[in-house]
């Protein structure tokens, strides 16, 4: 084999793979559910939308709460469902399109790392299928895995390219960098104890603008080298691939304590890095607890005395799409009940010919899988606000373009959800007793 | 291509290892030349493939006003579109970004919306508190023709 092949191809810790796609999913599955619907009323508003690509402004129609929040739905079920089980490589295909779908119909969503999503998403479908039983029962089993290596490759062009922004002037200034920071007070203290080492200010922050964009190029040289780490007898591997985790935590992580709007991006950087970077024990570990769930079903599935039969699969397939159609029947928000309709229904057909195929054992793990993905999505959108969010938001819009009586409705619906101390009773009452005085309702 | 078990540590064989090797080249070749477009363009205002984790237009060392007004009759001031009762808050977020898609999109539907109008100009004028240069822009829409001029500057 060339250096090339031998690069792209040689094997590597099939943990790394493994736990880069599953943390992913999950948190994909939790990302779609409690930060994409809550803003899906905003799709379609006024009429007006423009999508990421002219063709797609061509043949798509005008997106629509409904059609978003109802999409966002299916697919964090669906990224839920191959985290749990693997899928198919059909199942990772959908997922694909599906999410991008989700972002490309509007740049209302202009996140740069959900399109950085679908590239990965666009990497998992041609992923080693592993399980984690394969994986710690074998011990530091090794695969050759293109796709993975292909996705450290594509982080280090994301980093690559962050760090050539950083060359210019408003960042290697600082400028950037104050803007970020202002309006954080702990930031201020410390940059205030800093201060009192003598350093002029100025210089601190070129320091600091520099520093980011060394790390930057330290992560981005990592994710290129530290794809041998598992096999390569350099001893500079590990410790630069130790940097580049540090780097990255640092990095990723402090952008949370800042109030920029970047969504989850901190937190899926802090899940690729640490997939790429942590020793292999560490990750075994990892996932030897978190699959603790899955593996016991599995283990109780095939050591069941009574066989799975086809009938037993179209059962637990067809509770499994109850349950799906019910939590989004009950999730009282735009598209869930066609969500919920739509997901169950797969879920019955897809029992149904499992069945009938005689190959029962997938479908009901999917099926099982599937409902506990939507008891998660019921017991998410309960614990969070994401309903109250979601009609916030619309109220914001509407109280602007929209009039007083459908600012109260959208109040209305808000206000069931409402965490504790955060009601809306009181505007929802002045509403009324303004809409009873000009009966403009 | 997706490699199962027992033979789970096999590369893929010959031919498809060769396939694979330029789709992956070919992969690469895309990644890096996406984000070098915008590097390479004098209007950078289409942050959304670059890379630049802190957008330049976002965190920007000036503020943005946008406004859209409609001309008929050969007026020499145009009617001003009132953006907060037509736009979503987002969209306006755009418009203040001088994203050149929304505006020539808004620009049309304005156009569209009502046939007396002979022509829709959207202008953004940045601000920066130094009172150093800033960019304006100017994008003016022909709605019979469908031509369409644009200038910027700094101001």
């Amino acid at each position: 084999m060339t250096a090339w092949d031998r690069y792209w191809f040689d094997p590597v810790a099939a943990v790394r793979p493994y736990v880069l796609e599953r943390a992913i999913l999950f948190l994909l599955a939790l990302d779609a559910w409690v930060q994409f619907v809550p803003h899906g009323g905003r799709y379609g508003a006024g009429g007006f939308n423009v999508a990421h690509f002219t063709w797609l402004d061509a043949v798509q129609p005008l997106p629509s709460p409904a059609l978003h929040v109802g999409l966002m739905l299916i697919v964090g079920g669906l990224a839920w469902v191959i985290a749990c089980t693997g899928g198919t490589r059909w199942l990772r295909v959908l997922l694909l399109v599906l999410y991008t779908y989700g972002w490309a119909m509007s740049r209302l969503d202009a996140y740069q790392h959900h399109y950085l999503l679908s590239l990965l998403l666009g990497a998992f479908v041609f992923f080693p299928q592993v399980r984690a039983a394969q994986l710690l029962d074998a011990g530091g089993r090794r695969i050759s895995a293109w796709a993975y290596v292909l996705v450290a490759a594509n982080v280090a062009i994301v980093y690559t390219f962050a760090a050539v922004t950083k060359t210019e002037a408003g960042w290697a200034s600082g400028a950037v960098l104050r803007q970020v920071t202002q309006g954080s007070p702990w930031f201020q203290d410390v940059w205030s104890w800093v201060l009192e080492t003598g350093l002029r200010n100025d210089t601190l922050w070129e320091l600091v603008a520099r520093a980011v964009a060394l790390m930057q190029i330290v992560i981005a040289v990592a994710y290129l080298v530290a794809i041998r780490s598992d096999a390569s007898r350099a001893r500079w591997v590990r410790p630069l691939a130790w940097a580049a985790l540090v780097a990255a935590v640092g990095f990723h992580g402090s952008l949370l304590l800042f109030t920029i709007e970047i969504r989850w991006f901190s937190y899926y950087m802090i899940a690729i890095a640490a997939a790429f970077f942590l020793p292999e024990p560490p990750l075994r570990g990892i996932v030897g607890l978190a699959t603790v769930p899955v593996r016991t079903v599995a283990q109780r599935l095939a050591s069941s005395p009574r066989p799975a039969t086809g009938l037993r699969t179209v059962s637990v397939a067809l509770s499994a799409s109850c349950i799906v159609a019910l939590v989004g029947i009950h999730l009282d928000l735009p598209g869930a009940i066609a969500a919920g309709l739509i997901c169950g229904g797969a879920l019955a057909v897809v029992g149904l010919v499992a069945a009938l195929r005689d190959n029962p054992e997938r479908a009901r793990r999917v099926a099982i899988a599937a409902a506990a993905g939507a008891l998660a999505l019921s017991a998410a959108v309960h614990v969070l606000p994401v309903r109250f969010q979601y009609y916030l938001y619309v109220v914001a819009d509407l109280q602007r373009r929209g009039d007083a009586g459908q600012v109260l409705a959208a109040y209305e619906k808000a206000e069931p959800y409402a965490p504790r101390g955060q009601s809306r009773q009181r505007q929802i009452e002045a509403l009324r007793s303004h809409l009873g005085t000009h009966g403009d309702r | 291509m997706v490699a199962r078990c027992p033979d789970i540590a096999s590369p893929p064989p010959g031919l498809l290892r060769r396939l694979i090797s330029l789709g992956v080249a070919a992969y690469l070749i895309w990644q890096i030349a996406v984000p070098l477009r915008y590097y390479l363009r004098e209007n950078r205002r289409d942050e959304r493939f670059a890379w630049r984790i802190f957008s330049a237009l976002v965190i920007a060392p000036y503020r943005c006003d946008v406004r859209v007004a409609e001309v008929s009759h050969g007026e020499q001031l145009g009617r001003e579109v009132n953006l907060e009762r037509t736009l979503h808050d987002a969209w306006i977020g755009l418009l203040k970004v001088g994203q050149d898609a929304v505006v020539k999109r808004f620009l049309r539907l304005r156009c569209r919306s009502d046939p007396l109008v002979d022509a829709v100009e959207f202008s953004r004028t940045c601000r920066r508190e130094d009172r150093a240069p800033a960019p304006h822009l100017r994008v003016r829409l022909e709605c019979r023709s469908g031509d369409i001029t644009t200038h910027e500057e700094m101001q």
